[in-house]
């Protein structure tokens, strides 16, 4: 890909990046910092990245670094207040059904959780979410299956509530 | 298809993902038409859509796109030719200086080659050398340079020829390198800014050789090779770029500790940099991405 090619996905992938990030993350700083890490890799691998695959490149280099990072967090529980901070953010500016949507989501396994996002977020195919996450296209489907049968129920659960 | 409420679920789920066929679909809503308690559920399944959030934005996106070429292509590309040009001159001038007035780091092999000769001024300075102070002489610089890469080569000759050659070594005046060991604390918010990536790319990114995360000592050793040489690179402090890009790499890593020292090998010199952080358990993977 050559540099303008590149500075274009900057401005057409780094915010779906970023969001997918932050939603699977919940902490901004890390999120920004792999952003950053997938660039920086897109450009040393530029002569080998086609542009047309830019996006995916960048959400597979994106999803192996948050898996890293998912290691390092289930090591040093201590970083997830800032996780359940951004939470009480987020949810407090959602109506009321987007807002069960996402809190049910965050008690979905982190592979997950991350699934739905890249079908949620990006539309992606099970096939391209298999290409980046490394899963099979029955694994994908499966963990699709469960997050929103999880929702499910906790839409149900809560909607009796209120 | 044979949809009931053992199974329900998973059709419901295809209905709302969107894999069933028309004639399927229409079965699915018969069913859900027909079990009015399931159908809040399929409502459920169609509201299970996670939505983003449009306001989360990276902001500093300008830091991620690259400016095109180096430093010297930042200028007008006449002016980018006649600056190599310079360089070049200015680098072969250098190289032709006779020996007397360049120093140990300067040192290379025509100068050494016109050394052989030993010139009246040579003699008059150096004291000769026995081959016994010769054996007991241990280098005074740890780091092997140039001129003492000669005289092992010729450790076999003739003792007139190895008089000849104290006689080369000693006028090659090496001020040796005693750089003390840096620490440097790399802060996340040096990463943050804006680096002057073209640098990154052109002078650090060649040099980096290795990355050796060591599990077991929880550290990592980088190994950048240079040449010998003053570079543009050195010049312009090559060792907070390199800081800034492993930084850049490490970002992950809550504040990683870096060890910076200089070690001379024969025509190259090696900046070993240790990376001290626990959390390098965790970066074998990274290990080929930088």
């Amino acid at each position: 890909m050559t540099e303008k090619e590149f500075n274009n996905c900057v401005d057409s992938c780094s915010d779906g990046l970023y969001r997918f990030l932050v939603k699977n993350l919940k902490d901004r700083d890390t999120a920004k910092n792999i952003v950053q890490s997938a660039f920086e890799k897109m450009w040393m691998k530029r002569t080998e990245v086609q542009s047309e695959k830019a996006r995916s490149y960048l959400f597979t280099t994106g999803y192996r670094l948050m898996v890293d990072e998912w290691r390092y967090q289930q090591r040093f529980s201590g970083l997830d207040a800032a996780a359940d901070h951004y939470a009480e953010e987020v949810y407090a500016e959602r109506n009321d059904v987007k807002r069960l949507v996402d809190r049910a989501a965050e008690a979905l396994a982190p592979e997950q959780k991350a699934v739905l996002t890249l079908r949620d977020f990006e539309g992606y195919t099970y096939e391209e979410i298999a290409e980046i996450t490394g899963l099979n296209m029955a694994q994908v489907k499966v963990y699709l299956f469960r997050a929103r049968t999880h929702i499910k129920k906790f839409i149900g659960s809560r909607e009796e509530v209120l | 298809m044979s949809i009931n409420k053992e199974n329900y679920e998973m059709y419901f789920f295809d209905l709302m993902e969107g894999n069933l066929s028309a004639d399927e679909e229409k079965q699915v809503r018969a069913f859900a038409a027909q079990h009015p308690e399931l159908e809040a559920e399929l409502a459920a399944y169609t509201q299970s859509v996670l939505v983003a959030d449009e306001t989360v934005v990276f902001e500093n996106k300008e830091s991620l796109k690259r400016k095109k070429g180096g430093f010297i292509y930042l200028f007008h590309p006449y002016l980018s030719v006649a600056a190599i040009g310079i360089l070049l001159i200015g680098a072969l001038w250098i190289l032709n200086q006779p020996e007397s007035s360049s120093t140990g780091l300067l040192a290379n092999s025509k100068d050494t080659t016109s050394a052989v000769q030993p010139s009246s001024t040579e003699q008059a300075v150096v004291p000769e050398v026995t081959a016994e102070n010769k054996a007991d002489e241990t280098p005074v610089v740890p780091h092997v340079t140039y001129a003492t890469t000669v005289k092992k080569s010729d450790r076999n000759s003739t003792p007139k020829r190895a008089v000849q050659k104290e006689k080369l070594t000693t006028p090659v005046k090496f001020t040796p390198v005693q750089e003390p060991i840096q620490m440097a604390k790399v802060d996340t918010s040096i990463i943050k800014k804006d680096i002057p990536q073209i640098h990154l790319e052109q002078q650090v990114e060649k040099r980096v050789a290795s990355v050796l995360p060591d599990i077991n000592a929880d550290s990592a050793q980088v190994v950048v090779v240079q040449n010998n040489q003053p570079e543009p690179a050195e010049r312009m402090g090559v060792k907070e770029t390199i800081v800034n890009k492993v930084g850049n790499w490490l970002s992950y890593l809550s504040k990683p500790t870096l060890k910076i020292d200089r070690v001379k090998e024969d025509d190259k010199t090696r900046l070993k940099i240790q990376l001290e952080n626990e959390r390098l358990k965790m970066m074998s993977t990274m290990k080929a991405g930088l």
